[in-house]
């Protein structure tokens, strides 16, 4: 099997499935509409871009690559207008329907029609009095979203999913170390480093922006402990990576002994839904907290209150 | 028209049985045996009798659909030859 994601980090499941339809592709021209799911900043676009990036059509060169953001797709009429006749029609193309659980009720019944296709690879779809060629030989399907649970079921089905998984220390430090090749790491800083950056991808970008930043700002290009406890001085890095908000939170506990979710959203003064959907799954992610009835800080929550 | 079977039981366990979906008048008309514009579905729709009322409703989901249309869809198109 040929390794065409050697230049991402992690996500080897991911490379190994991916890598499987591309081999697959060059002898057989096919490609099943894949999904790709996952938390955000987990690499989803740069991995649908790698694997369009190997996609060839039948003169030899690399397709090209569009990318549609689901949420300004109103209706079937503006996606076949705007989209589908000027750029896919008649062309080899991939396609990749970001955050794709916003796609409109209309366009997602079509899709239902359009890839229901058990054996062929062409398929007709008419609409508005309107035929439209679909080939899945030229246009290939990508899409993704961190909403999976939103995408009409039946839709799901016809898709193959590919699921991303958050990156761990040493994938992170990667990221780090391969975003930052002048910096020279002393000390394992990196390993601290990369946990705060919470399993995300796109974090560890944002954190080396801020070292290369650092570091320019010292004109020195190696980076230690002293330096990583002044940076996190400077910007508010807290254990963990977690938020203010979460330092909040872990403070509330720690004074009032526990708190029901409505009593610590009052104190915190944030609903309850983004308490719970933002904050308190990474919390109970890194034993910070535990809910048996009440929310309550957890030894390890009080060790990480104690270095605030 | 692009058209999918799906039958109302199972479309009212995805968009709830009570959700109002928009139908062709003239599907509706022959299975009422009487003008759609004559007959109310539920109270809710009672104000549909008032014809002014009716028109800006019609008009409001004209010009609706008109700026969907019209709205542009964002996309990036990359082409690796260059690149």
């Amino acid at each position: 099997m040929n390794n065409y994601f050697s230049h991402l980090v992690g996500q080897n499941a991911v490379k190994k499935k991916l890598s499987f339809y591309l081999d697959a592709f060059h002898k057989t021209s096919q490609c099943p509409f894949l999904l790709m799911s996952g938390a955000k900043g987990l690499g989803k676009t740069e991995f649908a871009k790698s694997f369009a990036k190997n996609l060839y059509n039948q003169d030899g060169d690399r397709r090209s690559f569009l990318e549609l953001n689901c949420s300004t797709i109103k209706n079937n009429e503006q996606f076949f207008e705007q989209i589908f006749l000027p750029l896919v029609a008649d062309n080899e193309i991939t396609i990749l329907f970001d955050e794709c659980h916003a796609l409109p009720l209309d366009l997602t019944m079509a899709f239902l029609t359009i890839f229901n296709t058990e054996k062929n690879s062409r398929k007709t779809f008419e609409w508005n009095e309107m035929t439209f060629e679909f080939n899945f030989k030229q246009q290939t399907f990508i899409f993704a979203t961190t909403e999976t649970d939103k995408i009409f079921p039946p839709l799901k089905d016809r898709l193959t999913n590919v699921d991303f998984e958050t990156y761990d220390s040493d994938d992170l430090s990667n990221i780090l170390k391969l975003c930052l090749p002048e910096v020279v790491f002393i000390n394992n800083v990196e390993k601290d480093i990369a946990s705060t950056i919470r399993g995300n991808a796109r974090s560890a970008v944002k954190r080396a922006k801020e070292i290369e930043l650092y570091c320019g700002s010292k004109n020195r290009n190696v980076f230690g402990l002293n330096d990583w406890a002044d940076l996190k001085d400077q910007v508010g890095i807290l254990p963990l990576g977690i938020t203010h908000t979460e330092k909040q939170i872990l403070e509330a506990l720690n004074n009032c002994g526990s708190a029901t979710l409505t009593g610590l959203a009052a104190k915190i003064g944030m609903s309850k839904t983004a308490l719970q959907r933002d904050h308190e799954l990474y919390l109970l992610n890194k034993d910070l907290i535990e809910i048996d009835g009440k929310r309550k800080i957890t030894s390890q929550g009080l060790t990480i209150c104690k270095t605030f | 028209m692009g058209i999918v079977e799906i039958s109302y039981e199972d479309l009212g366990d995805w968009i709830g049985k009570k959700t109002k979906i928009p139908i062709l008048k003239k599907w509706l008309e022959p299975i009422l045996g009487e003008d759609i514009n004559n007959f109310c579905i539920d109270s809710s729709l009672k104000k549909c009798h008032d014809d002014n009322r009716r028109s800006d409703i019609e008009s409001d989901i004209e010009s609706d659909i008109e700026s969907d249309i019209e709205s542009k869809i964002e996309y990036s198109l990359t082409n690796f030859e260059n690149e």
